[in-house]
């Protein structure tokens, strides 16, 4: 593969697979890394790969490997048995809760969401994979996305809601109450 | 299909609309215009995974990342050997084989002894990104594989034109014709290479086959007093002498 092609495989996926990255490593140098090495493999193993149409699913199936790869060293897996069912439905004033919110606290909160939903979640939310290649990357049947986006859609509403009643509580600083404001 | 199980599925429909040609979703999309419950929530659902693609977007990668990873897979990457670059194949199998001619009215072991490296070239050969293209064998080189249970070297050879029409290349060397044609073969993947010879010519190396194998990868060279041949897999050994 030349140079030009590469930078071109570069150019049209690092940035959703910085944001894919950084919903599951919940650092930016650690999403980096991902990227990086991501596209590293690419490099010496994926440009072999024969169909080019491909590429975009192979390159998020690979990062996804080397972060769980990375993280079996530690940690306890989520498994979805332990977790309680989803919500689907949206209370009304959800969509004007979110759009108050900016990007930054909106990745804060897709990064609190339990990983077994956050890897469906991110992809969905990416929109460059469809359901069943999200299945395919994830390697999990189509049912069981569709049952972890059901239940990361409600984990991650109910996150944004208390981002939000946060955002409307006004914090009385220590230094305040000191010069005797009453509250 | 309930609503509840409408709901389940159209959760995974993309609210930029990408999802809209797939039959998956065209029930629970058609029950969503017929009732207004429905509709209402797919239409908050839209909204609000909308929103949150919106924002995740404002998402940018930091500074630096892009070239990183250019300069990263630049360092990264091996050097492709010189002999394993078509041009050098090439050159270097137009020594060898002035070589061959040279050197094999002095003695068969001489001759032997080109035919591997020829044999060798062909494996290194088998790293060429140039190999592309296989296909079922056809025609004339399907009949020949299939005569005389697959034995080819023993066989009365192929057509040269035909060769070139199946190929998947012709490579020139020192003003000969080499014509290569990569083919599938029960499952297996093959490169047959052929170049003309007299039946008088020195390069003319009888048919019995000359076999040389290198870790997985196998490779054998014979004529037929019409045509050099070398076949070359990476499927090993075995899988060389089935065809000869």
């Amino acid at each position: 593969m030349s140079n030009e092609v590469f930078a071109q495989l570069v150019d049209a996926h690092y940035t959703s697979l910085y944001r894919f990255a950084l919903s599951l490593a919940r650092n930016s140098a650690d999403a980096g890394d991902l990227v990086q090495q991501t596209f590293y493999i690419w490099a010496t193993k994926g440009a072999s790969l024969r169909e080019t149409a491909k590429a975009k699913s192979w390159l998020f199936t690979t990062l996804y490997r080397e972060f769980l790869r990375g993280r079996r060293r530690g940690g306890r897996e989520t498994f979805i048995e332990d977790l309680p069912p989803g919500e689907t439905d949206i209370a009304a004033e959800a969509v004007d809760q979110v759009a108050k919110l900016d990007g930054a606290t909106v990745v804060a909160a897709l990064q609190q969401v339990d990983e077994v939903f956050r890897a469906p979640l991110t992809l969905f939310y990416l929109e460059d994979l469809a359901y069943h290649e999200i299945a395919e990357a994830l390697d999990v049947p189509i049912g069981t996305v569709m049952s972890r986006l059901s239940r990361g859609k409600a984990q991650l509403r109910a996150i944004l809601a208390r981002e939000d009643a946060g955002a409307n509580t006004k914090v009385v600083s220590f230094p305040e109450l000191k010069k005797g404001k009453s509250v | 299909m309930t609503n509840q199980e409408a709901k389940f599925t159209l959760g995974a429909y993309r609210a930029g609309g990408q999802d809209a040609g797939d039959p998956k979703f065209a029930e629970a999309l058609a029950q969503a215009k017929r009732d207004p419950q429905l509709g209402a929530w797919l239409a908050r659902e839209q909204a609000l995974d909308a929103l949150i693609v919106a924002k995740l977007r404002e998402v940018a990668p930091p500074p630096g990342l892009r070239a990183s990873i250019l300069a990263g897979a630049k360092a990264s990457a091996a050097p492709r050997l010189w002999w394993r670059q078509p041009v050098w194949l090439a050159a270097a199998a137009v020594a060898l084989l002035l070589a061959v001619a040279g050197t094999f009215l002095s003695g068969g072991r001489e001759a032997d002894r080109a035919a591997k490296h020829l044999a060798e070239l062909a494996i290194a050969g088998l790293g060429d990104g140039k190999h592309e293209g296989y296909s079922a064998a056809k025609g004339e080189l399907k009949a020949w594989l299939s005569a005389s249970g697959g034995k080819l070297a023993a066989s009365s050879g192929l057509n040269f034109a035909e060769m070139k029409a199946l190929g998947c290349r012709t490579v020139s060397l020192g003003g000969r014709e080499v014509a290569e044609v990569c083919f599938k073969n029960g499952g297996l993947s093959f490169h047959l290479y052929a170049m003309p010879v007299d039946a008088k010519s020195e390069l003319n190396l009888g048919k019995k086959p000359t076999l040389v194998a290198q870790a997985s990868n196998a490779a054998a060279v014979w004529s037929d007093g019409r045509l050099l041949y070398v076949l070359a897999t990476g499927a090993g050994m075995d899988a060389i002498k089935r065809l000869l």
